[in-house]
């Protein structure tokens, strides 16, 4: 099956937040959370909703690859994989088995600025206690045996290898390190080959007991629980781990100090070009004029100006956008296109010269008032599944940003105007201070290749 | 308009459950589907949803990309994109932009079977959808000079989707190799050459036999009043005439013989074995069991991290990653699937040999009842979680209406999963995972191929050097 809209290469979710406003009286939060916190130090969130009979329990923790060590670059990654591999009471199997007999569904895995251990569970509680102590054990005893590194190891680097032949994710990589230099942001997640095969057992058990502690932790809860069934899941869930020490923040990201275009030769029919410029990192004043910004420049799909320029007017891609990377410490802006190869260059330069446009004229006060209106309008989407809160609840909370964030939100989102966009981008983002990534054939030449695909 | 038995879906999985020896399980409300046929022939089914003030408003059009001939292969996916490009009463674009100014997410997918358009958004604005989705089914423009700029969309998403996607290529062949008399055997996005010879008269033909309310059904999921979503369906959808469609090409898949091998030497980085089993769907097989047994014993190879391939071979270090899978929603005889990438230096003959063992292994020994078990509590769980999903109920509904099925079979998967025994999964292993209904495809990457950075660098405005 394939679908219409162009897919969007995030490097990371971008916290997409709207609200209820006219649905909601103005005394009764949007998204009434509660939240303590355990004994040991784990920041709790949790929503209650009996809808259906489930219950979405998240840990989220401080240890995405801007943690990774020195010259390691993958080493969260690599533990986050390995903690279904074993734990000090059972092997992979019985690990695997254990959820799968009471339907839960368990993942954990790592991006650039944290690591989430996932469990969704029936609230039956033959069903739901087992699959929460499993998941306990899990992140607090993980076994690391040595073999089981050594082949996760491997199948780290041949996936290394299988993003090698998606220009999507060999221009992602390179514009990460490109963008955002020594920054503990200019890595790949997963790592380099070279980077990977120097981890060792030592390293990701280092890794586990520094970042895996409860200090460190968010619990998100979202399901058909009451308030004491929920404390007790939070409880049996990080009693076993050490209260530890949140780490310190990560230095700010610098602004880009050089423009310079980094070419990365592809055998494919298409270039794939990523452009970075200076951005913001997600607690900033200016958020929200950026925010509202990007969508009318890139961020709305068809209601973009880039699609409307670059595809709906010239045919010139399948796929065009913007996005902000708006990160903890830092951010940056960056726009994106796939087209053809020989008319790279002509797509690149239309990009630029749109970005150049908004920046000087800004946008009109009509398409403020459309994007205003989707934005608000679509809140009602934002919020529709447990899935949706418990992601939005967590991004909440780890950005250290207010619990009734989404009580005023469309008053923000209202607030913003075509000036204000207009003075925003232009303190931000400067658009001959650029960091471009080609991805492609050299050149433009046309690949000598059949024609039907090879098939 | 009549309305169908209501289901208490809730209440029959509950029963489930229960026979998993589940004691107290959580009550829940029961979901009806209501359903309703207009005098032209569209049938329309609402399923309240009262979690959020949303409604996911859905038509599904029973064309897919089986159903074009030879010379058009394509042409369902290029006709949708021209959807959105205006009607007599709207511009180009301007449905979508009266969506976005309603804060609505709307797309539209393609497939071998269906051909379907969606919006999701605000359950009051139901109403302007109906309005402007008719409006498109009976008066769309065609316009020559956008159609011009949409091809070269179609063909930059075959480059982005194929050309350039070793894997999907991969998967074309696969399909063209398998399928010989189908209409599975050319890809959903078509052959470039074909993508490249389109003109606006193909796209009107394609509008006149396939988009009418007789061949499409309207899924409407969310905060409604299923009455309500009746009447509105009358007002807008209504008044478009049925007409006289032309009947489908059979065009069943001619028998095979014998293995089929075929092998793909292009850029790339790793090397892949793709392997597929003719098997009948949901729709094609005799019994639903048939069908059933084998979504079980793709299940039993794949169903998660616990299950054969992945702790037998990969965790075993035998291989470096593998996988199967079977779609049972097709209207015709569909694969049942294995791949799997070797580990570095292993040849593909050893990556098919171990393939091999696992389904020799599904002939000859019965599954363990644990092993089937946890793929029943999976299953059952499974249910219950994709009522997290608004769009996802109503694709469901979509599906299984436009391959041919009755909705109300939706609700049996569930009790017919857990029906199934080790020698219904023994027994369809048997009949079905013969060489002579075995087509096996390999990806061998040419030797020079994968991204290198260049040398040369080329300054943006105030110079600089790459720094890897």
């Amino acid at each position: 099956m394939i679908d219409r809209r162009h897919q969007t290469l995030r490097l990371i979710p971008v916290a997409l937040v709207t609200l209820f406003s006219a649905l909601t009286a103005r005394a009764e939060s949007v998204l009434p959370l509660e939240t303590w916190t355990t004994d040991n130090g784990a920041e709790v969130l949790f929503y209650a909703t009996d809808t259906l009979p489930m219950v979405d329990a998240r840990v989220i923790l401080d240890a995405g690859s801007a943690r990774d060590p020195e010259s390691k670059a993958g080493t969260a990654s690599l533990t986050a994989s390995l903690l279904e591999e074993g734990s000090t009471e059972r092997d992979a199997k019985a690990i695997a088995d254990g959820f799968a007999r009471v339907g839960a569904q368990f993942s954990a895995s790592a991006n650039l600025e944290s690591t989430a251990i996932r469990l969704r569970s029936l609230t039956e509680p033959d069903w739901l206690w087992p699959a929460v102590d499993l998941m306990a054990e899990v992140i607090a005893r993980p076994a690391f045996a040595a073999a089981d590194v050594d082949r996760e190891r491997d199948r780290q680097l041949r996936g290394i290898e299988a993003r090698q032949q998606s220009a999507r994710a060999v221009a992602s990589d390179a514009l990460r390190r490109a963008a955002f230099g020594d920054h503990p942001y200019g890595h790949p997640t997963d790592g380099s080959t070279e980077s990977v095969e120097r981890i060792q057992r030592a390293d990701v058990q280092a890794f586990h007991q520094r970042y895996f502690v409860a200090r460190n932790a968010t619990v998100v809860i979202v399901g058909d629980l009451d308030r004491e069934q929920a404390e007790r899941l939070a409880n049996r869930l990080t009693t076993s781990l050490p209260a530890g020490e949140r780490p310190a923040d990560l230095p700010p990201v610098p602004p880009l100090e050089e423009s310079r275009t980094v070419h990365v030769e592809f055998p494919a029919e298409q270039s794939t070009v990523l452009v970075a410029f200076d951005g913001i990192p997600r607690r900033h004043e200016d958020y929200m004029p950026l925010y509202v910004g990007n969508h009318i420049l890139g961020g709305s799909g068809f209601a973009s100006r880039l699609m409307g320029e670059l595809r709906e007017e010239r045919g010139l891609a399948y796929s065009t956008y913007s996005y902000l990377m708006p990160l903890r410490a830092g951010g940056r802006f960056v726009m994106a296109i796939q087209t053809r190869s020989d008319q790279a260059e002509r797509a690149l330069s239309l990009m630029i010269d749109e970005l150049t446009d908004f920046i000087d004229n800004g946008p009109t006060g009509e398409e403020v008032g459309d994007s205003q209106a989707n934005l608000v309008g679509g809140f009602p989407m934002r919020l529709n599944s447990n899935r949706k809160i418990t992601e939005q609840a967590g991004a909440l909370a780890f950005l250290g940003l207010p619990l009734d964030y989404f009580d005023d939100y469309t008053d923000r989102v209202r607030s913003v105007d075509a000036d204000g966009i207009e003075a925003a981008f232009e303190r931000h983002i400067d658009p001959q201070r650029r960091i471009e990534v080609i991805v492609g054939p050299d050149g433009g030449k046309r690949s000598d290749d059949d024609q039907n695909g090879g098939s | 308009m009549h309305r169908a038995r209501p289901l208490t879906r809730f209440a029959t999985l509950l029963s489930l459950l229960g026979s998993l020896c589940l004691p107290g399980v959580v009550s829940a409300s029961a979901a009806d589907v209501h359903e309703a046929t207009l005098d032209n022939g569209l049938k329309v089914l609402v399923l309240p949803d009262d979690r959020a003030p949303v409604v996911t408003h859905q038509i599904w059009y029973k064309v897919g990309s089986a159903d074009e001939p030879g010379g058009i292969t394509g042409i369902a996916h290029m006709f949708e994109h021209m959807m959105f490009k205006g009607t007599e009463n709207l511009g180009p674009g301007e449905f979508s932009e009266i969506i976005a100014r309603l804060g609505g997410e709307e797309n539209a997918f393609t497939g071998r079977d269906f051909t379907a358009y969606y919006q999701t958004l605000a359950a009051d604005e139901l109403e302007t959808m109906m309005r402007w989705e008719a409006d498109r089914m009976a008066n769309l423009a065609l316009d020559a000079e956008e159609f011009a700029k949409e091809k070269e969309v179609v063909k930059e998403e075959w480059r982005t989707r194929v050309r350039d996607n070793p894997t999907a290529r991969l998967n074309q062949l696969l399909y063209a190799t398998a399928f010989t008399s189908s209409g599975y055997h050319h890809p959903v996005i078509g052959w470039k050459t074909d993508i490249d010879a389109y003109t606006v008269e193909d796209l009107q033909r394609w509008y006149e036999n396939h988009y009418a309310p007789n061949n499409a059904t309207l899924i409407v999921v969310g905060d409604v009043d299923p009455e309500t979503v009746v009447e509105l369906a009358q007002k807008h959808y209504g008044p478009v005439a049925s007409r006289d469609l032309p009947p489908a090409k059979p065009r069943e898949e001619k028998a095979q013989h014998g293995i089929k091998r075929a092998s793909l030497s292009i850029p790339a980085k790793l090397p892949h074995l793709l392997m597929g089993y003719k098997v009948p769907s949901l729709v094609t097989a005799d019994d639903q069991e048939t069908a059933y047994a084998l979504a079980v014993a793709a299940g039993i190879l794949s169903g998660d991290s616990g299950a054969r391939l992945n702790n037998d071979l990969v965790r075993a270090g035998k291989l470096s990653a593998a996988s199967a899978g079977y779609n049972l929603n097709a209207r015709e005889t569909t694969l049942f699937t294995l791949d799997a990438t070797p580990r570095d230096g292993q040849s593909l003959a050893e990556v098919e040999a171990l393939l091999r063992e696992q389904i020799e292994r599904l002939k000859n020994e019965p599954v363990g009842e644990g092993e089937l078990e946890r793929i029943k509590a999976q299953v059952v769980a499974s249910d219950i979680y994709e009522r997290d999903s608004l769009f996802y109920q109503g694709m469901t509904l979509g599906m299984y209406e436009t391959i041919g099925l009755d909705y109300r079979l939706a609700d049996r998967f569930v009790e017919g999963i857990r029906a199934i025994t080790p020698a219904d999964v023994q027994a369809v292993a048997r009949t079905y995972f013969q060489d002579t209904a075995l087509t096996l495809t390999t990806l061998e990457p040419r030797p020079d191929s994968g991204p290198q950075l260049a040398g040369s660098t080329r300054n943006a405005s105030s110079g600089g050097t790459d720094r890897d």
